[in-house]
């Protein structure tokens, strides 16, 4: 498919967010920050219970990217952490094609994505660009 | 006015460190598309190449310049980027470097927040070319 400027991506849809997949996560990201795995810790810390790792969710706007645009494609991925992820969400990934840009013989396309939970709303947001060839 | 940035953690602002060299497997990889839930198969293999946040795994294992671990009531991520020259690659060595470039704080409708702003740069180890960099900014939050 040859994107332009307008195109919706195809949107993808995560698999429910799991205790396991946070361990998982901690354990090959390094980052065990145990208000990630350990309700207790979390609630210390004045969270309700455990939260995703923000770099979670940026990872499925990674998969997203490159699911979309082809492995190897991105060029950057831009995001801020707006909202906390919580154990059982089920998050969406979506974009829209905001910009395709010459660069010396090859072209990249700029892209606005988001990470949403079940309700509709944004977690993560930010911007994506991908080389198109 | 909060005054949670004292003079002592004002002086991270410049620190850098490494740069501390990493070498990209393939093991990692895939476990770290695993645990995304990412089945592309480009992720895994000798020629894996690796996802695009994968970088996050670049931890310095020495002591780093960073706030005392007791700062605050938790820690969090604000904003992250990552940019790339080209993908990185299993087997790839690089040499991975990282400087505080700002510490700002507010005061959050939960408590005050101060936020500490890394740039990050990656070169290959083999020919000193640039491979990619990125920023991160964390947060740590005091409840009222």
């Amino acid at each position: 498919m040859r994107y332009k400027q307008g195109d919706k991506l195809p949107e993808l849809v995560k698999e429910p967010v799991s205790r396991t997949q946070l361990v998982k996560y901690a354990g090959s990201s390094g980052d065990f920050n145990p208000i990630h795995y350990d309700d207790e810790a979390a609630r210390a810390g004045g969270l309700e219970g455990v939260i995703a790792h923000g770099m979670l969710s940026m990872g499925f706007l990674g998969h997203f990217i490159e699911n979309t645009f082809g492995a190897g494609s991105y060029k950057k991925l831009e995001v801020r952490f707006q909202g906390m992820v919580k154990l059982g969400e089920v998050i969406t990934c979506r974009g829209v094609v905001t910009d395709i840009t010459q660069e010396k013989n090859r072209s990249y396309a700029t892209c606005e994505i988001e990470a949403v939970d079940s309700s509709g709303r944004v977690v993560t947001r930010g911007c994506a660009q991908a080389w198109l060839d | 006015m909060s005054q949670r940035i004292t003079p002592e953690i004002r002086a991270l602002v410049g620190r850098k460190h490494g740069p501390y060299r990493v070498k990209v497997e393939q093991g990692a990889i895939e476990k770290f598309a695993d645990a995304i839930g990412d089945p592309n198969p480009a992720y895994r293999g000798v020629d894996a190449i690796a996802p695009p946040t994968f970088p996050t795994t670049f931890r310095a294992k020495d002591a780093f310049p960073d706030l005392p671990p007791d700062f605050g009531d938790v820690g969090l991520h604000a904003s992250q980027v990552y940019e790339v020259e080209r993908p990185i690659r299993a087997g790839d060595e690089l040499d991975v470097s990282f400087t505080i470039v700002d510490i700002t704080e507010k005061s959050g409708r939960t408590g005050d927040l101060v936020f500490v702003e890394r740039e990050y740069e990656f070169t290959d180890a083999r020919d000193g070319s640039r491979v990619g960099g990125g920023k991160w900014v964390s947060l740590r939050r005091f409840r009222n």
